[in-house]
Parts: structure tokens; sequence; C-alpha cells
């Protein structure tokens, strides 16, 4: 997006006064409106679509596949793939590699494993359908619905199979399937990453295309289970002059993304439980 | 009031129209230890009709097919009455079970009739035995048998949802119920029952709670007319009073996942179980991963597995290995005590140590030492059939008397194959009869399988019960044709007549008129399908016209129809000492098709330009009408070739064609082609009393190999023009060349015994060593060895030549390149899908898609195989069964062969007669414990019977006495010799 | 599975000329490009969003001597079981996008947009069976919603061969089974605007195929134009409303 030097600095300046003015009329720590579904594709595990207000929509599926554990180094494979665009750029290559840094390390890899010898491998297959923002929150946000709507085949062989290996069989029924995040144990829920942008003293929650543009900075927030968890990482949101990071703008983003973290988790664990099915209309 | 609303959790449905509502079907598919999810459509709709007469509403429902046919409504308006048992009239409803375990029942002509077969148990069926399914298929379109399939499973009303936590099977249950149910209210209104028929206790139960009738087989059999009849045909394992002693137990066979696991990771193995037929004790299974086949010994490590079963085995630790046993086992030997197996209890080896024995086993198997043996621990696929045998006069329980069923054993007539446990009120009645049996189950805790009663063929040793048991016994289909294919052939019968009018349709046109040759036909004396013709002249500039011409069969055996799919079920003619089977119907075969002298018949010719070397210049391949002049024996056709006085064009050509043939027949020879030898016999039939007469080595004629190299050469010839044309999907034939080690033993012997070998590095070096090895002193001894090579080969088979490269078509013994079978099409269906390819080469008609789809050719090409290979067992066990009957007259003293030496046994060959037997040593000797067997020299030495020493070695000749002898137990005559 | 059972029904229950669940909607992307469309056949759904009609950006460079009109297609890795990856250059989608930009060439009028380009995108998000006609109908939709002047609909279908027995729309696994072709009909007419045929099929059969084929296509214009009249309609009373 080109924005004229008037438009700029008119922004600029509405998002350093204390508090900012954002052009959509949203407080520093309020989120665009999303539109999310979940479960629509019909051969994916888990699945889920999420769309902002600004056209950016993304699509992710969740597959598993039964593993001897010893032959893989992750039981976590994701994928970005952006409509009309490269695969091998080096835009997908720095969002993957957000997305792995939270998510190989704070995924409760313990949920995957089958037997003694077999895990499930888990692939996280991005699409981007659109995006004019950076898309690593909306990202995030996907894989986190994605996720929690994945549900796991039945294990109905035996779990010891250490001397002795058999091949996992699993109850053929995918009404017997557990889902991978079970809705009553909260402590272990997927990872999040939120993006923050700074101009001036001002930390902002999800900026929009414009707020990136005039940004000085970008922060990268990594949340799981009501705490910020690493990574941490700073960004150029825009192709500005960076300004640095002052620690105080840390301390800000951390406690806005404590805060809105909760009200997050919240509104999508009820889409999540909303469970849609094949007929539901995604559009 | 829909099932709709009454089921409980379940997937979504949407209505599309009126009548059409899609839901999806979610499961998980675990393929190869990976679970996957999948997601079917499934339409439920309001047009499926019950299908029954007395239906007055179903009728207004129904929808058209493509072709704009309306469904049959066959279920009768006034089915069966059974007074017993308050069920009035019904029709009945099967469960899975009840058809995968009593199809032979359903199928007889005796009882059920009225049938509805629900969609969930016929899908069951089809995924736990495929022929089964074929079977119901076809009795639905029996119009006697009034069977149909009702898609409950598409139909709104019936189809039901699966509950939480319910298993498969659960599911299924309650899906076939609710077609109970949905019939019973459906027809109250007609005063027609459904009785549900389920031998499942729990199924029963709960079909009992739900007001539907239900019966089990035994129970519903009871309540017939008939039930005297039919009571011995209810498969054992529901006959629900069978008591059984647990005499053994055998160990269980290994979960699937377990056996999934072992087979992945390499230690188990999968493989087709061979019992020995000369230790029925001892079995071995291909491994791929051993150099040899893996040893199964006793009948606990056999895990109740049958000859032919695909079954998972896996290898016994070290201290358990042992050598091959170089002992004849048979179940006469056997007592009723089993041989001490006794297993310790379970031995718990990690997969780490396998893989370390699997290492062990390779390296023991390549020293000649002890060899691995394996034990059966799961059975993939059985190989159950239908078989012959006979009661067992011993297991009758002759104080019994009264009407109560009792068990009996059953002893086959594959001598590998264990005796089988039946249950029947007629025990007594059947003793002295083949009889037919199916098998059911084998249970751990039982030492024998057990089965049920068939049907009885006849005596024991009258011929046709024997034909029909070794027609059984070689799954020949030998029922007469039925009405559908017999529909298929002309109008006219046998009062066709090829068309006056050469110009009629497009196809005639395309014919050449051939009627001036001079063709004549040369087969066996007697023979009424005459396949092929020839003609051969000489031309103008030194070279020879030659025709072979072949009963154009395909004229009349369109793809597709009736007579088309019996003809590629059949596959094959089976050739038997006094019967023939026909591959197509007799108007086709003899009158029809066949090339009979003097009147007009339709061929499909092959015509070449041969030079003075008899190479081919020119080839030809024409659809024809022709006229032969004669019809000759071979011992005719010789007789005028060797008459000096005949000197007319019809045998001046055959003198061509016997010096062409003479010529080709070198140029084969030199080529590589191997002459190889089998102990075939011929059985003469006394044509007054139709008993047989004598039994004659075949002899061969230069008329024969007249006949037989033009054949080779139009086969030939028309493999390359069908393989240019459909690269892919061209019908041959191919010939692989044996593997050295199947030559090990023999050369081995021949080595230490005669310091003679054979060489391997090609058909033309084994054909030469053949050649050089003769013994001066036995002119016999150069057949031997050919019969004993022959058995060493592989056999030829069909293929399609996209199964294969080009260098793998290769037929060794014929020595050539590419090959086919084109000279047959009466008694080969190999010949009609080759004949239909070159037609299509030559452009005469379009080729069917099922000549074109390589998936569709390599059907048609293993079924072909297998009946071919049927076929040849049949003729040979139909030869084995007269050459006894001839032996039980002409007892006598023959000259033998000993090919085969065990410790406690050998072999012998009688080529008069054509027959092996065995001699056990117990017969060679008064006092077994004197024997030496030599395993290096191949002898065997013992205290005959007289008391003196004697040592006899493998390829000695001997004198035997022969004998005929009737098998007590089994019911089979066998030569018995007596060494002399 | 049966295939086709002698009682005439299908492994999911349909008839032989029953065409699979149809759904679709228009302009459902209305942030992210000019016309949308979403289109499901049985669990085959795909999105198309147009980009256009726009300034070209080499306009000035060859006028109107290349094609104005692109296809692309996006299979994203989770469309196939296998999650096999289809490359933006695969071959078999090259040859979809050069088909698809044939058949719409001869249905927009293009002489009414010299020097743009309308830029077409397709993504699939599942297959099982019928993709062609999916990406047709979907672009079909996707183009009236952009508001792009065209002669008529294009709608399409994909028909089998079961023995003698045609068999209309398709799933994944009949299509893994039976030879198949798939068509596009302009309109109500019997015009056949496009015609794939990669099996072998006697011709005898062909005749067949396309009447049941040609009756498909009817049955899912139909189905499109209700969508387009409905939301024809959502709008209208809006703009009422106001």
């Amino acid at each position: 997006m080109i924005l004229s030097p008037a438009e700029r600095s008119y922004l600029y300046d509405s998002l350093s006064v204390q508090p900012p003015v954002r052009p959509d009329a949203r407080s520093a720590h309020q989120f665009r409106p999303i539109e999310a579904s979940c479960s629509f594709l019909p051969n994916s595990n888990g699945s889920s679509r999420v769309r902002l207000s600004d056209g950016g929509e993304a699509i992710v599926s969740v597959k598993t596949q039964v593993v001897l554990t010893k032959n893989e180094s992750s039981l976590i494979s994701i994928d970005v793939d952006i409509n009309k665009e490269r695969d091998d750029s080096n835009f997908i290559k720095n969002l993957i590699s957000s997305l792995e840094s939270i998510l190989l390390k704070k995924f409760p890899i313990e949920k995957l494993k089958l037997t003694e010898r077999y895990s499930f491998k888990v692939y996280i297959d991005c699409f981007i359908l659109s995006h004019n923002s950076y898309p690593l929150g909306l990202l995030s946000l996907c894989i986190y619905l994605a996720l929690k709507s994945t549900r796991l085949p039945l294990l109905t062989s035996t779990v010891n199979d250490r001397e002795i290996e058999e091949q996992p069989t699993f109850n053929d029924d995918w009404e017997a399937s557990k889902k991978l995040f079970e809705p009553s144990e909260h402590q272990d829920d997927p990872p999040l990453l939120f993006v923050v942008g700074i101009i001036g003293n001002n930390v902002f929650i999800d900026p929009s295309n414009e707020e990136e543009e005039v940004s000085e900075n970008g922060l990268i927030v990594g949340f799981a289970n009501g705490e910020i968890v690493p990574p941490v990482q700073s960004t150029n949101l825009s192709n500005r002059d960076s300004k640095g990071i002052s620690p105080k703008h840390i301390l800000k983003a951390y406690s806005m993304v404590r805060n809105c973290g909760k009200e997050v988790v919240k509104a999508l664990n009820t889409v999540v439980s909303s469970d849609d099915d094949v007929f539901t209309s995604i559009y | 009031m829909s099932a709709i609303e009454t089921a409980v959790s379940g997937n979504p449905k949407k209505r599309l129209s009126s009548g059409l509502t899609v839901t999806q079907k979610v499961f998980v598919r675990s393929r190869n230890g990976g679970a996957t999810k999948v997601v079917r459509e499934h339409y439920l709709r309001n047009d499926i009709p019950c299908l029954s007469k007395s239906c007055k509403r179903c009728p207004n429902i129904v929808k058209a097919n493509a072709q704009g046919e309306f469904p049959n409504f066959v279920l009768e308006t006034d089915p069966l009455f059974l007074k017993n048992g308050k069920i009035g009239k019904h029709y009945l409803i099967l469960d899975t079970n009840i058809i995968l375990s009593a199809i032979d029942l359903i199928e007889s002509n005796l009882s059920f009739y009225d049938v509805i077969i629900p969609q969930t148990a016929l899908e069951e069926v089809r995924n736990k035995s495929f022929p089964i399914y074929l079977r119901v298929r076809a009795l639905c379109k029996n119009e006697e048998k009034r069977f149909i399939v009702f898609h409950n499973e598409f139909k709104e009303e019936t189809f039901l949802n699966r509950n939480k936590d319910e298993s498969i099977n659960d599911y299924n249950d309650r899906l076939i119920r609710e077609v109970a149910k949905f019939y019973a209210k459906h027809l109250s209104d007609v005063g027609i029952n459904v009785v549900l028929l389920t031998n499942d206790r729990n199924n029963l139960s709960k079909a009992l709670n739900e007001n539907i009738i239900t019966k089990t087989l035994s129970d519903y059999v009871e309540l017939l007319p008939n039930a005297d009849e039919l009571r011995d045909l209810v498969p054992s394992e529901f006959s629900n009073d069978f008591s059984r002693p647990n005499e053994v137990s055998y160990p269980e066979y290994f979960s699937t996942s377990r056996i999934n696991g072992g087979i992945k990771n390499g230690t188990l193995y999968q493989g087709s179980i061979t019992i020995s037929s000369y230790n029925f004790l001892e079995g071995s299974v291909s491994v791929p991963s051993l150099p040899k086949p893996l040893l199964v010994i006793g009948r606990e490590n056999l895990n109740r597995a049958f000859n032919g079963d695909l079954c998972v085995v896996e290898l016994l630790p070290r201290d358990k290995w042992r050598k091959p046993s170089s002992t004849i086992v048979d179940d006469e030997v056997i007592n009723k005590n089993d041989v001490a197996d006794n297993e310790d209890n379970e031995i718990i080896i990690s997969d780490q140590e396998r893989r370390l024995l699997t290492q062990e086993a390779i390296e023991a198997q390549n020293s000649k030492e002890i060899q691995p043996t394996g034990r059966v621990v799961g059975i993939i696929k059985r190989s159950w059939r239908l078989y012959v045998g006979q009661i067992a006069p011993n297991s009758i329980n002759q104080s019994h008397t009264g009407n109560a069923p009792k068990s009996c054993f059953v002893i086959l007539m594959d001598r590998t194959l264990p005796k089988i446990r039946i249950r029947t009120r007629r025990a007594k009645e059947l003793q002295g009869k083949r009889i037919v049996i199916g098998v059911d189950s084998w249970p751990s805790t039982s030492k024998y399988p057990e089965g049920h009663f068939v049907r009885t063929l006849g005596e024991i040793e009258s011929a046709e019960a024997e034909t029909e048991a070794l027609l059984l016994e070689h799954d020949v289909e030998y029922s007469p044709f039925s009405k559908n294919v017999l529909d298929c052939l002309p109008k006219e019968g046998h009062d066709w007549k090829v068309p006056v009018d050469l110009q009629a349709d497009e196809f005639i046109k395309k014919r050449k008129d051939l009627r001036d040759k001079l063709v004549c036909s040369i087969d066996p004396p007697g023979c009424v399908d005459i396949d092929d013709a020839l003609h051969a002249v000489k031309l103008p500039n030194g070279n020879y016209e030659v025709g072979v011409h072949i009963a154009d069969v395909t004229n009349f055996v369109k793809s597709g129809t009736a007579l088309d799919h019996e003809g590629a079920n059949r596959g094959t003619s089976v050739y038997l000492v006094d019967k023939r089977i026909d591959m197509l119907p007799m108007l086709l075969g003899t009158d029809l098709c066949s090339l009979k002298p003097y009147v007009d018949r339709f061929a499909f010719s092959v015509l070449w330009e041969l030079d003075e070397n008899a190479d081919i210049v020119n080839v030809n391949f024409t659809k024809s009408i022709i006229k032969s002049r004669e019809a000759f024996s071979y011992e005719q056709a010789q007789l005028r070739i060797d008459n000096p006085s005949q000197k007319d064009d019809l045998t001046e050509g055959m003198r061509v064609l016997l010096k062409l043939s003479k010529i080709l027949k070198q140029k084969r020879l030199d080529a590589g082609a191997l002459n190889l030898a089998s102990p075939e016999v011929k059985v003469y039939m006394d044509s007054e009393t139709a008993d047989p007469g004598e039994v004659e080595i075949k002899k061969l004629l230069d008329t024969n190999s007249l006949v037989e190299e033009f054949m080779l050469l139009a086969n030939i010839s028309v493999a390359r023009k069908i393989y240019d044309a459909f690269p892919q999907t061209a019908m041959l034939r191919r010939h692989a060349p044996p593997p050295a080690t199947n030559f090990e033993t023999l050369n081995n012997m021949l080595t230490i015994r005669k310091k003679m070998y054979v060489s391997l590095e090609s058909s033309k070096a084994l054909a030469d060593s053949l050649d050089r090895c003769v013994d001066p002193e036995d002119p016999y001894f150069n057949t031997l060895l050919r019969i004993m090579v022959t058995r060493c080969m592989m056999a030829a088979e069909y293929f399609s030549s996209g199964s294969y490269s080009y260098p793998e078509f290769r037929h060794y013994g014929l020595a050539v390149d590419i090959y086919t079978h084109f000279t047959s099409p009466i008694r080969r269906y190999c010949d009609v899908v080759a004949h239909r390819q070159l037609a299509a080469a030559i452009g005469y008609e379009t080729l069917d898609p099922s000549h074109r789809d390589k998936n569709k050719m390599e059907l048609i090409v293993r079924n072909i195989n297998k009946r071919h290979r049927n076929a040849q067992f049949a003729g040979r066990a139909s030869i084995e069964y007269y050459v006894g009957q001839v032996m039980r007259n002409n007892e006598s003293k023959q000259e033998g062969y000993i090919i085969k030496i065990f410790s406690n046994g050998i072999v012998v060959l009688v080529p008069k007669f054509g027959v092996e037997s065995l001699i056990k040593l117990d017969q060679l000797s008064n006092d077994a414990n004197t024997s030496e067997f030599d395993e290096n020299n191949y002898s065997l030495k013992f205290k005959d019977t007289n008391g003196k020493m004697r040592t006899v070695h493998i390829f000695d000749k001997c004198e035997v006495e022969v004998k005929s002898k009737l098998d007590e137990a089994t019911g089979k005559r066998r030569a018995q010799l007596i060494l002399v | 599975m049966e295939v086709y059972s002698p009682e005439g029904l299908r492994a999911d229950g349909r008839r032989w000329n029953e065409v699979r669940n149809f759904k679709c909607h228009i302009n459902t992307h209305q942030n992210s490009s000019d016309g949308s469309s979403y289109v499901e056949m049985g669990n085959t759904k795909v999105v198309c969003l147009v980009s256009g009609p726009m300034e070209s950006p080499s306009s000035g460079r060859k006028p109107n001597s290349s094609s104005n009109l692109t296809v692309s297609i996006s299979m994203p890795s989770f469309v196939s079981n296998s999650r096999k990856k289809f490359k933006k250059n695969d071959k078999r989608i090259q040859e979809l996008c050069i088909f698809l930009v044939k058949t719409f060439e001869q249905i927009v009028i293009m002489k009414n947009y010299p020097r743009t380009i309308i830029s077409i995108s397709i993504v699939v998000l599942s297959q099982d069976g019928g993709l062609l006609p999916s990406c047709v109908n979907a672009i079909t939709l996707a183009l009236i919603d952009a508001g792009i002047s065209m002669y008529d609909y294009v709608s399409s279908i994909n028909v089998g061969l079961y023995d003698t027995t045609p068999l209309l729309d398709l799933n994944h696994l009949e299509e893994n089974d039976l030879s198949f072709l798939t068509l596009g009909v302009v309109g109500k007419s019997e015009k056949i605007s496009l015609l794939l045929l990669e099996d072998k099929l006697s011709l005898d059969n062909l005749e067949k195929l396309l009447a049941i084929g040609i009756v498909g296509c009817h049955r899912i214009r139909d189905i499109m134009d209700q969508e387009i009249r409905r939301h024809g309609n959502l709008r209208l009373s809006k703009i009422t409303n106001k």
C-alpha cells in the first residue's frame, strides 16, 4: 500500500498521541473483527478458516500420519502457501520459521504418542487466500482453531510394542476419535502468536495494513495457557527505518498480550465448540 | 414417523429434493498401519421398492434405469407357508454369516425361495469372499429362486446412523434388523411375514426383543416340510448341540495388528503353504527373504493350515530346527495318538532377536545341514472349497441307532488334507459313497476341521462318481450350458449355412473366398471338433503358398454375450478318457465352427509364401470361406502320402506340407527347441462295453508333426501381428527358463550315478546335453531323463504383453521369442481372444474394450492359466483312474525305474502304464531295522523279503509286480508295486 | 462397493442421472476481489476470485497480442489425501488453466475489454472428482459477480460410462474406475463450448454420454441462475431499503 506523505504523517501523529487514535477507531488492545469456522475440510483431521475485515483470509488444514517415532526428526510439520506467490520466497520462509519457533517448542508432543514405537505426525498446512497486513497473527489464530478442532483416530491395538512389533490398528468409527485438545483440559492449549505494532511510546495489537506502514517497530509475542512464552521477536512491519525498542515497550506489549490473549482464546474456543459440519456453508 | 427422527447421534443430513437426502459417511481407514479419515457422500432416497408382487404402493415409486427398464417385482404373492412356528406365508431375510457359511444350502433347489438380501449383508459378503458374492448375484438373476437385493442403506426409511461406541458388526446387525422391521410393517396388510435368519446369538436375542420373527438356520430348516433332506446340509458351526471334547489345543493365531507389524518389520513371513505329498505333517512356505522355502513340521506348527492357504509364519528358535524328513508319512502311519510335538509354553522372542534368527536361517539354508523351521501364526486366506471324499468306515459309531445326528470323519481324496468331521444322520447310508463336503471352521480346540455334507456323487469306483469327483476336485465347470448361453447360438441351429450372397453385409464382403483351395484337415481318429485345416501349393515363382485355416469361432462368439462369458469362464475344454467337457456348446464345436469336410465353413486363415528353405517371404491374415476336401486321421494321411500311386493335387499338397514341416522342425531344433517327454499313456476304451481295454504309450507319426509345425508357425506369425497392433494387451504365451536350483538334485544324482549332467546355459545347451545323456545299456534311460527334466521345468503361461518386457516373452521350450495360441479357438479361450485381436489388427472389426484394457486382460489371463492347469490335472487324474481299472484286470510283471529314494521307501515309475508309486520299506523288507540309507549316493540297502541283502540306487531298472489296490481309507484305486 | 449395482444404484446411492449435492454462492470475497464465488459439487469445493477488468501492466508494450484473460489454479497440499504438493507449474494444472482460458475467451465479450486484464484465480479446497467442472462453474459465477459481460452461462459436468450405462457427475472413486468425459454447455442451448476426453471410449457411446451430459449442465445452470437471482434480489432490496 502506498501512502501519500500527508496520509503517512496524519496516521503517524494520530497513532503516537496518548492514547493512540487508530484509523478504525479501535482501542490499542482491540482486535479487528474476525470471521471464523472450523472442521469444514472433509479429508482433514482438523481445519479452520479465518477472515479479517480487510479481506485477509487463511485456511489451515491439520492432517495426521502414523509414523515410527524414531524415524522422525520432528512430529510437527508446518507448511505455508500463499495464493499466487512463489513457495520458496523469503517472506514464506520467515513466516514458517516464526510459526515453528513457537509450535515446535510449545506443542504438547506427548499427546501424539501412540505406542512405544509409533506416533502421530501432525502436518499443518496453511494456505493464505489473500492478505493485506502481515499475516502471521492471522495464521496463528487459524492454526489454533485448526488444532483445536483436530481429531485423532482411536487406537485399538496394544500400546506396548517394545518387544514385539504390532502394526497399529484403529477404531473404524470416526465418531470414536478423540480430540487432540480436549476442551476440558485448558492448561494444554496450543500456543498463539501476537503481532504488536510500536509507534512512539504506544504499542497496539493486531496492526492493520496502514498502521504497519507507519510503525516504527513491531514485536511478535508468544502466548500459551495464559502466559507469555518465548519466542519474543522484534520485526520490521514496514520498510521504514527501525527506531529501536525500549524495555518499556516490551513490558507494555507483554501486559497487553497477556490481557488480550485470554480474551482471544475465549473467543476462539466458542468458535471451536460450535463445531460446524461439512454441510455448513463456510461462505 | 421416519427412522431418521429416532436416529440418535451421527452425521448431519441435507434434503436436496423431495426424494433425495444427502449425508456423509465418515470413517477411519487403517491400512498398512496408517489411519486415514475418509469421507464419502451418501445419498438417501425414497424410491427403493420392496419388490414384492403383493405390494400395491411400491410400483408407483420405481424409477427406470438408463435403458428405460423398470425393476422386476420378483417376490411371490404366495410364498412358502409354514404352519409350524406360526410363521405362515413368509419371505426370508439372510444375515451375512448365513450367506457366507451356508451358500451351498441356499443355492439348492430344495428350499430357500423368495429371499431378501439386505445390501448391508451383500456388501459384507463381498468384502469377505468375492466368489460367494458372485454366487449371490447369480441367484438374484435366477428367475426361479426369486432372490432380491434390498438397498436398505440407501433407503431413507431403513438407513440408520451408527451409534456411539457401536462396533461395525453390531451396527450392521442393527441395519439388517431394520430391514426385517420395515418389511414386516410394509407387508402386514397383505398377510406376508418376514423371517430373519441369523445364527448370531446376540443378534437373535435383540431381534426377538424387537418382535422380529427370527430363527437360526437349523431351527428354520427343522420347520420345513423337507427337513429330513436338508438337515445334513446345515453347516456345522450352527448345529447348536454339537458337543465336542477338547481333544487338543492348537496355538491361537496372532492378532491382525501383530501380524501386520511383524510382516512389515520382517520378523514374520507371508506365503502360500504347500503340504508335502509324501508327508502330510510337513509343509513349506516360500519366503522371499530366505533362499529356500521355510519348513513347517508337525501338526502343532502347521497349526490348522490347509494345503494352499495363505499363511503367516514365524521362525522357530534355533534348537527346533531340523533336517527335512527323508521319511514318508501317511495318515495311516500316524496313529491316533499324535507324534510328540509337545511345544513348550509360548516362546517369547523379541523382534531384535528374531532378525538375528533370520540371518542364521539364511546361512543355515545355504549350508546343507539342519534347516530352519517355522510355525504358522496366522492364516490370511483359506483355500477352502468343496472337497470330495468318503466317510471313514471306522469313524461311524455302529452301536448307536436312532435318528440323532452323529459325528463321523470324511477322508478327502486330496491326501495332503486332514480328515474332516461332519455330523449326519445318514452316515451308514453314505458309507462307501463318494460325497462332497464343505469345510466350515477349524476351532483351536478341535483336532480336525469341521464341515458339513453337501451331496453324494455315487458309489466309490463307479465311473460316474469318479469322473464327477475328479471334475469337482479340479474345479472344472461341467454343468450343462444354461439357457442364456444357448440363446446366443444361431437360430438356424444345425441348418446354419454360409450365406450364398457374399455381398450381404460389410463383414462378409471382407472375407476372402478360398473355396477353390485344396484344403484338408488332419486330426486324431474320431475327432469331431476340427479346429484347423491346411493347404499348400507350389507357386509359379518356385515358392510355396501355404495356408493354415482355423475355425472362425469369433464369428459366433461375440464379445460380451452370455456365450462369451461362459467360454471365458471355462477357459478350455477338458479332455477325460471317456468324456469331453466342452468350452463352447456342441453345436458350435462339432458342427458350425468345426471345419468339416465337403461343406463351406467360415475360417480365419493365415497365408504364407514360403521359399524352399521354409523361410517366410510373405504373410497374410484374412477371414475367409473354405471348403475342406477331406478330413484325415494322422494314419490315413500318412498312408496317402506314403502311397506313390496317389498323384492327385491334394496329396501333392500334403507332400509339400510334409517336406516343409520337416525343414521347419529341423530349424526349430537347431534353435534349441526342447524335445521333452512325459510318461503319458492313452487308454483305449472297449467300444462295446465301454470298459477300458488297454493302455498304450502315445505314438507319433510324421503327420502329427506336420500339423504341429504349421500350427506353431501360425501361432508365431499371429503373435507378432497382434503384439504389433496391441503392444500393451496382446494375448501371448510365454515359457520362462527353469531356475538352476530346480536341477540341483537331478544333476547331483546324474553325476554320482551316471557320470552325466545336463547343462542349463540355454535351451540349446540343455537340448544338446540331453541328447548326450544316453546309457548304451538302457535305451529307455534317455526318455526317463527327459521325463524327469520335464518335471524341473517351469509351466508355460498365458499373459498380456503389457505385463512383461519383450525379452521375457520368450518361449523357452519352443525356442522362439514370441508365441501365442491361435489355432484351437473351439477348445481354448486364449485363441478366441487372439482371434479377436487379429481381426481388429487387420481391420476386420473393432476390438471389444475388454481386450484392450490391461486390467481386464489380466483377469482373463489369470483365469485361463488356472483353468488350463486344472484341465491338465483333471485329464491326468482321469487317465490314472482308468489305468487303475486296466491294471485291476491285468496284474503282471513290468519293468520299472527308481526315480526317488527315501530312507524308508522308494518311488518307482512303470513306463508301460505311466504310473508311479511308492514302495515302502516295510513292503521291501521284513526287517526294516537292517536298512541303510546312503543319502549321498542315493542308495538304499535292505534285507529283502527272501532274507538277502539288496542295494537299490536311483535310476536303477527293476522288475516290479503291478497290482491295483483299493485304498480303504480314501477309496482311491492306486497302483501297488511289489519289487521282485 | 459395487460401482453400479444391477438394481441401478451407484456406490454413493445415486441413480445414473443424478447430480451430486450442488451448492454455490457468489460475492463471497468482496473485500479481496472484484468478483468471487464458491462452488461445491459433492465434496469437491473450490473458491474463485476474479480481479479485473484492470489496467494491464504490460499494455504499452504488446497491445492485444497475447490473451488478456489469465487463469491460475492453486491446489494446497491438503487437497490430496497423500498431501502431494502441486507446484504452480505442475503440468496437469497448467493444462487445465490453458483449457479454461480457451473456454472463457470465447464466452467473455473480450472486445469490450481491450488493453485490460481479467485475472482469475481458483483455489481448490477439497477434491472428490469433477475438478474441471467445478472450476468452470465457479469461474462463470465469479465473472458474473465481477460484472464482466459474457454471452451466456457456461455450466459444466462430467459423465462416465459403466458398461453401457452413462453415469452423471462422477465422484473421485468413479473417476478412477470409469472412462469419462467433461463437457461444458453454453446457457440453455445444446452448444458445447468445452469437451475433454482423456480415456478410451467407443464412439457408439459418445452420443448418449453427451445427451445426458447436456441435461446435467442445464440442471447446474439452473441452480447457478437461481443463486445469481437470489443475490441480485438481495442487493436490490438493500438499495431500495435505503
